[in-house]
Parts: structure tokens; sequence; C-alpha cells
């Protein structure tokens, strides 16, 4: 008899449970790819690398929007980790920015930007809250610079709605 | 009215729960659950039967709780806007109208925090003319403003389209190195932008931590 009321409780507690807004997604940085052409390459652990010696690239890396906040806010946290192995005395730095747009007419959102600058370690790059206009998607593009020695790149991401 | 759902979807389990349970308190309690040596037994029946009917009176007050409350809520009220609670059943141009508020909401904050920083002439000249030099000549765009204090930077600009607005963004992203985030809706033809940029060694302010919710 202990256990029904129990199991009564517990799918009753259940049930009144708030609903969470969403989970954190982690992504490896296999989903990015270049633009102009160009390709990145692939390690096996999920980070995508400039291995272009002559020009930086840009990767473009898609987010999942899976939940429409009533306040108008794309994420809690959004965060990068990324690796800029460029060596001194060259002084190129990694930077990303997150936009938001709005598929009605684009002409409303938010860019935010952060930058790295040569280090030996990755890096996690954190983006402040930024609203997203309904029917909006969210978008990440990141430049990396050339290879030197060794590649710089992302390794992967994560997003908290 | 989704926790009023919640609500009475909980109460018809805890009913069902309860029923069942007091149609088998009629029964041989060894019939109804197997005994187990040292296990449960009638007392323990009755004790747990009135936990349940308990909670079956204790959802049906807080049942007639929310009734009155929704009952004094307008008709035509809006659900109560959350960070925590995603938006589904609101309509597209509602959330647009959110989003532009939440967006306008960010720039008022971070203009009060700027306000109340002493103002840098000499750090706004030289942002001034980066910023200048981020725009494509002849399209529309241009510097309306650039003011620095302590610990931040703020500047509006205004482009002629969204693909001037995206080659500012890039070229600021890309030259500056600098944490910064820009704001931009239309304005008329032209499409404004509010730009606040971290200097050195300052982050920026948290906005998801420090923008105070909406009630």
């Amino acid at each position: 008899m202990k256990m029904i009321a129990t199991m009564v409780t517990a799918c009753v507690a259940g049930l009144a449970l708030p609903a969470h807004a969403g989970d954190t997604k982690f992504y490896p940085a296999t989903l990015c790819e270049a633009t102009d052409g160009l390709t990145a390459s692939y390690a096996a652990s999920g980070a995508a690398y400039n291995t272009r010696t002559d020009r930086e690239m840009t990767l473009v890396c898609p987010l999942v929007r899976d939940v429409e906040r009533s306040d108008g806010l794309g994420w809690s946290s959004l965060i990068i980790n990324a690796l800029n192995l460029t060596p001194q005395p060259n002084n190129r730095w990694l930077t990303c920015v997150a936009q938001t747009f709005n598929i009605d007419d684009y002409l409303s959102g938010t860019a935010y930007s952060v930058a790295v600058p040569p280090n030996t370690n990755w890096t996690d790059m954190s983006f402040g809250v930024a609203s997203v206009p309904a029917s909006g998607y969210m978008l990440i593009s990141c430049q990396v610079p050339r290879m030197y020695t060794y590649p710089s790149g992302l390794a992967s991401y994560r997003i908290d709605e | 009215m989704h926790i009023r759902t919640i609500v009475v979807g909980s109460l018809g389990v805890a009913v069902l729960g309860g029923m069942y349970l007091v149609l088998r308190s009629g029964e041989d309690p060894a019939r109804v659950i197997p005994a187990r040596s040292g296990g449960a037994g009638p007392a323990d029946d009755a004790g747990g039967l009135r936990a349940v009917t308990q909670q079956v009176v204790a959802l049906r007050s807080e049942l007639v709780r929310l009734d009155e409350r929704l009952a004094a809520l307008p008709a035509s009220s809006p659900a109560p806007a959350t960070a925590d609670a995603p938006a589904r059943g609101s309509r597209a141009p509602d959330r647009k109208q959110a989003a532009l508020e939440e967006q306008r909401r960010a720039v008022a904050f971070l203009d009060a925090r700027f306000a109340s920083e002493p103002r840098d002439p000499t750090a706004a000249a030289d942002l001034g003319g980066e910023l200048a030099s981020s725009l494509t000549v002849g399209t529309g765009s241009m510097v309306r403003s650039v003011a620095c204090g302590a610990t931040l930077c703020r500047a509006e600009t205004s482009h002629g389209d969204k693909q001037e607005l995206q080659h500012f963004i890039e070229t600021l992203s890309g030259t500056f190195h600098r944490t910064f985030q820009v704001f931009f809706e239309r304005d008329g033809d032209a499409i404004a932008a509010t730009t606040f940029l971290a200097r050195d060694g300052h982050p920026m302010p948290n906005l998801a931590k420090e923008l105070p919710r909406r009630h």
C-alpha cells in the first residue's frame, strides 16, 4: 500500500513540476562549414581547422533553435570552444560573431562578437545573451587565422536556450 | 490555462489512485499486496490511504484557488512572460514584438550603465576614426555618434541596407578584436545600429545575469 501511495504521489508531483525551457545542446565543430569555396579540415575528434597557409577562413556553424522563448531571447548561454595557434609575432586573432536574424525582412536582430588572441590552449568564447525575433534564427560565423606551424580552429560549441 | 490543465490532470490521477485504494481497502490486504515478512500491514494501508486522501483534498483546494485567480484575470490579458517559459501558442507578431522590446530593453540597460561612466573623449575620437573606416563610402552608411566611458564605448551608425550592416559587423569583428554587441532595427529606409564595445581589459556586461527579468 505504501508503494502505491508513493507511486501516486510521485505521479502527481511529476505532473505538477514546471517545464524547463530547454537543455544544453553540444555540437561538434564538424557541423561548421567554410565559406568562399574553401574547405575546412575536420579532425576525428570533431574539430574543424583552417589548414590553409595563405588565407583566413570563415566557418559558419548552424544553431538549432528549438525553443521560442516568450521573452524574445535567443539563448541563456552560448559558448564556442576555439583554438588560436598563431605564433608570435603574428598578431592574428580568431573572432566569432553570433547573430540573430529575422526571416521576415532581416532588418532587426543582434550580433555579438568575441575575439581570442594568439594562445596555446583551447579557449571558451562566451557570448552574451541576445534577442532573436519571432520566426528568427541564429548563426555563428568565425574567422579562423591561417596556419603557420599548427592550425587554428574550433572544437565544439554549446547552447543553452 | 496550462497550469490548470496540469492541476486537473494531477487531480484526476490522484482521484483515480484514491478510488483504487478505497476499493482495494475492502479486500483482504494479504490478497492485494503479497505479504512480506515484516512488511506492510493494515495499519500502513490505512496510513497510505489517509495520505492520498489528504493530497486529493489539497489538490482540490489548489484547483479552486487557481480557478479564482483565472477568474480574476482580464479575458484579453496575455500570459506573463518569463525567461524560462517557451512561447508555445503565442502568435508570431507577438513574439516579434517581444523580441524587439527585449532588444530595446537591453539597449536601455546598457545605455544606463554607460551613462554612469566618466567620458573619455580621446578614446571616443580614436574609435570614431576606426568605425568610419569600417563603413563603405558612398553607400549611405554613416557614423552618427561615438562616445566612450571607462569600460564601454557606444556608437550609433546608420546603414543603407543589410549587406552594408553585415560588412560593418564583419569588419568590426575582424579588425578591432574587441568584444562588442550590435543591436539593429529598421529605421525608415535605413537600418539603425547601436553598438556597445567593451574597452580593453573590461568585459561586456553580462545581460543574462544583470538584465532585470520582466515581470
